[in-house]
């Protein structure tokens, strides 16, 4: 049972990471416009075309959590100001 | 065994990333995101940044302090190295099938100054020297041909 158990957990991280590809993969291939809509926002990716956007992390977190979104496959990342490199 | 690197253009520079999804004890609570990773041999260790602990959830009152190098500075801040202990990074290799490493800690810098962490809109997490290091793995990185992995022979 416990194999079992072990072996789905395993298929399900796997499936929230393809999940989790694909949305890296859509905001590669739209980053530009996404940089230039959300300068100095934090951003979230759920699904392709589907993006959530707030000026704060906690409270964009918090929507993902309201909305019983699956983590694990969620792509988050902020956008800098323009003329900002934020290395850390 | 190779783990794939996603190289993405910053600052006009093209740079190593990663996606991990830490693992810790359930007392330390963290929320289950995989954190955009920079592949940073320029850091000694391998860390969770401001913006990563907010992601996380992590409650830095839970964490134990390093015992060397126990503050961080860098520009105009400085850090509390803070340790996620006996902890683990879980990533996908070239096979996409999921790989565990396991590391006797992970750093976290909380800044010493209460700011918003809204502030810092960086990466959430660096893979450090440690990490290269323990796992015996090395780093290939071509940004000519636009080629990067970690790999363990």
């Amino acid at each position: 049972m416990l194999i079992i158990e072990k072996v789905k957990k395993m298929h399900e991280e796997i499936e929230a990471f393809e999940r989790f590809e694909k949305n890296e993969d859509w905001f590669d291939t739209h980053l530009e416009d996404l940089e230039e809509k959300n300068r100095n926002k934090f951003l979230a990716v759920v699904a392709p075309e589907e993006v959530i956007v707030d000026d704060d992390l906690k409270r964009l977190l918090a929507k993902l959590e309201r909305d019983n979104i699956d983590f694990r496959s969620v792509f988050i990342t902020a956008i800098p100001p323009i003329g900002v490199a934020s290395i850390l | 065994m190779k783990i794939p690197l996603r190289l993405r253009e910053r600052y006009g520079q093209l740079m190593p990333f990663t996606s991990i999804a830490i693992r810790a004890s359930s007392h330390y609570r963290l929320r289950p995101l995989r954190l955009i990773t920079l592949v940073d041999t320029g850091s000694p260790w391998t860390a969770v940044t401001p913006m990563g602990i907010t992601m996380l959830n992590i409650s830095t009152k839970t964490l134990s302090k390093a015992d060397k190098y126990t503050r961080v500075r860098f520009a105009d801040y400085t850090f509390n190295r803070l340790l996620i202990n006996a902890a683990g990074i879980s990533m996908i290799d070239e096979n996409k099938k999921s790989v565990f490493f396991d590391m006797p800690s992970i750093s976290v810098l909380d800044c010493t100054k209460k700011i918003n962490p809204n502030k810092f809109k960086d990466t959430p997490a660096v893979l450090g020297c440690d990490f290269i290091d323990y796992h015996g793995l090395s780093l290939y990185f071509d940004p000519s041909k636009k080629i990067a992995y970690l790999e363990k022979q």
